[in-house]
Protein backbone atom coordinates (compact mmCIF):
# COMPACT_ATOMS: atom_id res chain seq x y z
CA UNK A 1 0.00 0.00 0.00
CA UNK A 2 1.15 3.04 -0.95
CA UNK A 3 1.09 6.49 0.94
CA UNK A 4 -1.21 8.38 -1.40
CA UNK A 5 -3.49 4.88 -0.62
CA UNK A 6 -4.33 6.36 2.84
CA UNK A 7 -5.17 9.28 1.89
CA UNK A 8 -8.78 9.95 1.38
CA UNK A 9 -9.28 13.25 -0.51
CA UNK A 10 -6.87 11.35 -3.37
CA UNK A 11 -9.13 7.73 -3.21
CA UNK A 12 -11.35 7.57 -6.82
CA UNK A 13 -12.42 5.04 -8.30
CA UNK A 14 -14.35 3.95 -11.68
CA UNK A 15 -17.98 2.65 -10.79
CA UNK A 16 -19.23 0.67 -14.02
CA UNK A 17 -22.03 -0.71 -13.89
CA UNK A 18 -21.91 -4.22 -15.05
CA UNK A 19 -25.03 -5.58 -14.65
CA UNK A 20 -26.83 -6.01 -18.15
CA UNK A 21 -30.62 -5.65 -19.53
CA UNK A 22 -32.63 -8.77 -18.81
CA UNK A 23 -33.81 -11.02 -21.90
CA UNK A 24 -36.82 -10.08 -22.16
CA UNK A 25 -36.07 -6.09 -23.62
CA UNK A 26 -35.34 -6.67 -26.90
CA UNK A 27 -31.90 -4.48 -28.15
CA UNK A 28 -31.75 -1.81 -30.13
CA UNK A 29 -28.88 0.64 -31.55
CA UNK A 30 -28.38 3.56 -30.23
CA UNK A 31 -27.86 6.65 -31.41
CA UNK A 32 -24.14 7.48 -32.40
CA UNK A 33 -24.04 11.22 -33.30
CA UNK A 34 -22.73 13.25 -31.25
CA UNK A 35 -23.90 16.83 -29.98
CA UNK A 36 -22.88 19.46 -32.99
CA UNK A 37 -24.72 16.51 -35.74
CA UNK A 38 -27.51 15.82 -33.13
CA UNK A 39 -28.18 19.85 -33.34
CA UNK A 40 -27.64 20.02 -36.73
CA UNK A 41 -30.37 17.62 -37.59
CA UNK A 42 -32.43 18.08 -34.82
CA UNK A 43 -35.33 20.10 -37.08
CA UNK A 44 -35.26 17.42 -39.55
CA UNK A 45 -35.33 14.97 -36.44
CA UNK A 46 -38.32 16.40 -34.82
CA UNK A 47 -40.17 16.86 -38.09
CA UNK A 48 -40.17 13.59 -38.90
CA UNK A 49 -40.02 12.10 -35.83
CA UNK A 50 -42.87 13.83 -34.65
CA UNK A 51 -45.54 11.12 -33.89
CA UNK A 52 -43.08 8.73 -32.08
CA UNK A 53 -41.79 11.44 -29.97
CA UNK A 54 -45.20 12.69 -29.55
CA UNK A 55 -46.18 9.25 -28.69
CA UNK A 56 -43.07 9.00 -25.98
CA UNK A 57 -43.99 11.84 -24.32
CA UNK A 58 -47.71 10.98 -24.00
CA UNK A 59 -46.67 7.62 -22.33
CA UNK A 60 -44.36 8.98 -20.10
CA UNK A 61 -47.10 11.70 -19.21
CA UNK A 62 -49.82 8.81 -18.59
CA UNK A 63 -47.41 6.37 -16.84
CA UNK A 64 -45.87 9.42 -14.55
CA UNK A 65 -42.45 9.29 -16.18
CA UNK A 66 -42.48 5.39 -15.82
CA UNK A 67 -39.06 4.26 -17.18
CA UNK A 68 -39.93 0.68 -17.42
CA UNK A 69 -43.49 0.87 -19.10
CA UNK A 70 -41.83 3.36 -21.87
CA UNK A 71 -39.30 1.42 -23.34
CA UNK A 72 -40.91 0.18 -26.68
CA UNK A 73 -42.32 3.88 -27.26
CA UNK A 74 -38.88 4.88 -26.45
CA UNK A 75 -37.01 2.11 -29.17
CA UNK A 76 -39.24 3.48 -31.55
CA UNK A 77 -38.17 7.34 -31.26
CA UNK A 78 -34.19 5.84 -31.02
CA UNK A 79 -34.89 4.17 -34.44
CA UNK A 80 -36.45 6.87 -36.02
CA UNK A 81 -33.87 9.42 -34.94
CA UNK A 82 -31.16 6.73 -36.49
CA UNK A 83 -33.16 6.64 -39.59
CA UNK A 84 -33.39 10.39 -39.73
CA UNK A 85 -29.70 10.71 -39.23
CA UNK A 86 -29.22 8.04 -42.26
CA UNK A 87 -31.41 9.84 -44.62
CA UNK A 88 -29.12 13.02 -43.90
CA UNK A 89 -25.78 11.46 -44.44
CA UNK A 90 -27.28 9.54 -47.53
CA UNK A 91 -28.70 12.88 -48.69
CA UNK A 92 -26.81 16.01 -47.85
CA UNK A 93 -23.60 14.58 -45.98
CA UNK A 94 -21.56 17.31 -47.29
CA UNK A 95 -23.61 20.38 -46.76
CA UNK A 96 -24.45 18.48 -42.83
CA UNK A 97 -20.60 18.31 -42.23
CA UNK A 98 -19.96 21.84 -43.24
CA UNK A 99 -22.79 22.93 -40.19
CA UNK A 100 -22.19 21.01 -37.53
CA UNK A 101 -18.42 21.55 -38.23
CA UNK A 102 -19.33 25.47 -38.31
CA UNK A 103 -21.75 24.97 -35.08
CA UNK A 104 -18.51 23.19 -33.23
CA UNK A 105 -16.42 26.02 -33.86
CA UNK A 106 -18.84 28.16 -32.96
CA UNK A 107 -20.25 27.12 -29.74
CA UNK A 108 -23.20 25.32 -31.35
CA UNK A 109 -24.61 28.75 -31.36
CA UNK A 110 -26.83 28.25 -34.80
CA UNK A 111 -27.01 32.30 -34.97
CA UNK A 112 -23.70 32.11 -36.09
CA UNK A 113 -23.67 29.63 -39.01
CA UNK A 114 -26.53 31.11 -40.72
CA UNK A 115 -24.23 30.71 -44.49
CA UNK A 116 -23.55 27.24 -43.96
CA UNK A 117 -26.83 26.46 -42.50
CA UNK A 118 -28.72 27.80 -45.47
CA UNK A 119 -26.85 25.74 -47.68
CA UNK A 120 -28.20 22.63 -45.53
CA UNK A 121 -31.08 23.94 -46.08
CA UNK A 122 -31.30 24.23 -49.60
CA UNK A 123 -29.99 20.38 -49.90
CA UNK A 124 -33.01 19.06 -47.60
CA UNK A 125 -35.37 21.32 -49.35
CA UNK A 126 -34.07 19.64 -52.89
CA UNK A 127 -33.63 16.06 -51.22
CA UNK A 128 -35.84 15.27 -48.55
CA UNK A 129 -38.69 17.96 -49.75
CA UNK A 130 -37.85 19.42 -45.61
CA UNK A 131 -38.19 23.17 -44.69
CA UNK A 132 -37.06 24.33 -41.03
CA UNK A 133 -39.85 25.19 -39.63
CA UNK A 134 -39.67 26.39 -35.68
CA UNK A 135 -42.41 25.49 -33.89
CA UNK A 136 -44.93 28.00 -32.09
CA UNK A 137 -42.80 31.01 -33.00
CA UNK A 138 -44.20 34.11 -35.25
CA UNK A 139 -40.69 34.70 -37.40
CA UNK A 140 -38.32 32.11 -38.14
CA UNK A 141 -35.47 33.69 -37.35
CA UNK A 142 -33.18 31.41 -39.72
CA UNK A 143 -34.94 33.38 -42.71
CA UNK A 144 -33.75 37.27 -41.85
CA UNK A 145 -31.39 37.78 -44.36
CA UNK A 146 -29.47 41.00 -42.36
CA UNK A 147 -29.72 40.12 -38.44
CA UNK A 148 -27.78 42.10 -35.76
CA UNK A 149 -25.62 39.66 -34.55
CA UNK A 150 -23.91 37.32 -37.55
CA UNK A 151 -20.73 35.77 -35.45
CA UNK A 152 -17.55 35.49 -37.07
CA UNK A 153 -17.07 36.15 -40.80
CA UNK A 154 -15.56 32.45 -40.88
CA UNK A 155 -18.36 30.75 -41.40
CA UNK A 156 -19.29 33.06 -44.36
CA UNK A 157 -16.10 32.14 -46.03
CA UNK A 158 -16.36 28.60 -45.14
CA UNK A 159 -19.79 28.76 -47.09
CA UNK A 160 -18.72 30.56 -50.37
CA UNK A 161 -15.20 28.23 -50.45
CA UNK A 162 -18.04 25.25 -50.10
CA UNK A 163 -20.00 26.65 -53.11
CA UNK A 164 -16.84 27.23 -55.14
CA UNK A 165 -15.35 24.15 -54.55
CA UNK A 166 -18.99 22.53 -55.55
CA UNK A 167 -18.98 24.53 -58.34
CA UNK A 168 -15.37 23.76 -59.41
CA UNK A 169 -16.50 19.68 -59.41
CA UNK A 170 -19.90 20.47 -61.62
CA UNK B 1 5.14 45.56 -22.42
CA UNK B 2 2.00 46.04 -24.84
CA UNK B 3 3.94 43.46 -26.95
CA UNK B 4 4.37 41.03 -23.80
CA UNK B 5 0.78 41.14 -22.91
CA UNK B 6 0.05 40.59 -26.48
CA UNK B 7 2.33 37.66 -26.47
CA UNK B 8 0.97 36.07 -23.63
CA UNK B 9 -2.76 36.57 -24.80
CA UNK B 10 -2.51 34.96 -27.99
CA UNK B 11 -0.08 32.50 -27.03
CA UNK B 12 -2.52 31.22 -24.81
CA UNK B 13 -5.41 31.63 -27.08
CA UNK B 14 -3.17 29.11 -29.50
CA UNK B 15 -2.36 26.33 -26.97
CA UNK B 16 -6.06 26.54 -25.83
CA UNK B 17 -7.29 25.77 -29.76
CA UNK B 18 -4.91 23.33 -30.23
CA UNK B 19 -5.32 21.55 -26.96
CA UNK B 20 -9.31 22.12 -28.19
CA UNK B 21 -8.37 19.88 -31.12
CA UNK B 22 -8.15 23.06 -33.29
CA UNK B 23 -11.75 23.93 -32.40
CA UNK B 24 -12.26 27.23 -30.06
CA UNK B 25 -13.22 26.99 -26.88
CA UNK B 26 -16.47 26.04 -25.92
CA UNK B 27 -18.55 28.14 -22.93
CA UNK B 28 -21.30 29.37 -20.94
CA UNK B 29 -22.10 25.99 -20.71
CA UNK B 30 -25.07 24.26 -19.11
CA UNK B 31 -25.17 20.99 -17.42
CA UNK B 32 -27.25 19.63 -20.49
CA UNK B 33 -23.95 20.79 -22.81
CA UNK B 34 -21.44 19.19 -20.06
CA UNK B 35 -24.29 15.77 -20.09
CA UNK B 36 -23.97 16.03 -24.17
CA UNK B 37 -19.72 16.79 -24.04
CA UNK B 38 -19.71 13.52 -21.53
CA UNK B 39 -21.43 11.93 -24.03
CA UNK B 40 -19.59 12.44 -26.98
CA UNK B 41 -16.28 11.54 -25.17
CA UNK B 42 -17.82 7.90 -24.38
CA UNK B 43 -18.79 7.65 -28.18
CA UNK B 44 -15.51 9.22 -30.04
CA UNK B 45 -12.81 8.51 -26.80
CA UNK B 46 -11.32 12.12 -27.68
CA UNK B 47 -12.14 15.13 -25.89
CA UNK B 48 -14.06 17.28 -28.63
CA UNK B 49 -14.55 14.26 -31.00
CA UNK B 50 -17.41 14.90 -33.10
CA UNK B 51 -19.07 11.66 -35.28
CA UNK B 52 -21.79 11.53 -37.55
CA UNK B 53 -22.54 8.08 -37.59
CA UNK B 54 -25.79 7.27 -37.14
CA UNK B 55 -25.70 3.69 -34.79
CA UNK B 56 -23.15 3.61 -31.97
CA UNK B 57 -20.28 1.25 -31.79
CA UNK B 58 -21.20 -1.85 -29.58
CA UNK B 59 -19.98 -1.12 -26.59
CA UNK B 60 -21.16 2.49 -25.85
CA UNK B 61 -24.73 0.65 -24.97
CA UNK B 62 -23.24 -0.23 -21.69
CA UNK B 63 -20.64 3.03 -21.44
CA UNK B 64 -21.49 4.72 -18.32
CA UNK B 65 -18.46 6.08 -16.38
CA UNK B 66 -19.05 7.87 -13.22
CA UNK B 67 -15.48 8.78 -11.47
CA UNK B 68 -16.82 8.55 -7.80
CA UNK B 69 -14.76 9.54 -4.44
CA UNK B 70 -15.06 9.65 -0.68
CA UNK B 71 -16.37 13.25 1.03
CA UNK B 72 -13.83 15.22 2.70
CA UNK B 73 -13.57 18.58 3.39
CA UNK B 74 -9.81 18.49 3.26
CA UNK B 75 -9.57 17.42 -0.21
CA UNK B 76 -6.09 18.99 -2.27
CA UNK B 77 -4.82 20.48 0.93
CA UNK B 78 -1.98 18.10 1.77
CA UNK B 79 0.73 17.64 0.06
CA UNK B 80 3.75 16.94 2.57
CA UNK B 81 4.73 13.79 4.15
CA UNK B 82 5.41 16.31 7.31
CA UNK B 83 1.52 17.39 7.28
CA UNK B 84 0.47 13.66 6.99
CA UNK B 85 2.38 12.53 9.54
CA UNK B 86 1.10 15.31 11.74
CA UNK B 87 -2.66 14.27 11.08
CA UNK B 88 -1.74 10.10 11.90
CA UNK B 89 -2.05 8.65 8.42
CA UNK B 90 0.96 7.08 8.53
CA UNK B 91 1.23 5.68 11.57
CA UNK B 92 -2.62 4.60 11.88
CA UNK B 93 -3.48 1.12 10.37
CA UNK B 94 -6.41 2.21 7.93
CA UNK B 95 -8.36 0.55 5.12
CA UNK B 96 -10.07 2.97 3.08
CA UNK B 97 -10.68 0.18 0.18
Amino acid sequence: MVLGDLFIGRHEWENVDKNSLPKDIPEVDEVGATSAPLLSAAYYIGDKCKPYNDDFMLCKDEKNGGTLDCLKEGRRVTRCAISALQDINKHCFDEFKLHYECLEQENHRLGHCRSSESIFRKCMFTNLKFEKKIPGVEQQIHLNENPIFQGTSKDKSNAKQFLKAREAKE
Amino acid sequence: MTAFFGLAGHGVEFIRYWDNGWKKDRFDLDAWDERMMNRDFLLTGVPRGQSHEPVAPEHFKTAEVRLQRYYTPYRDQFFSLRERLYRGYVTGNWDLS
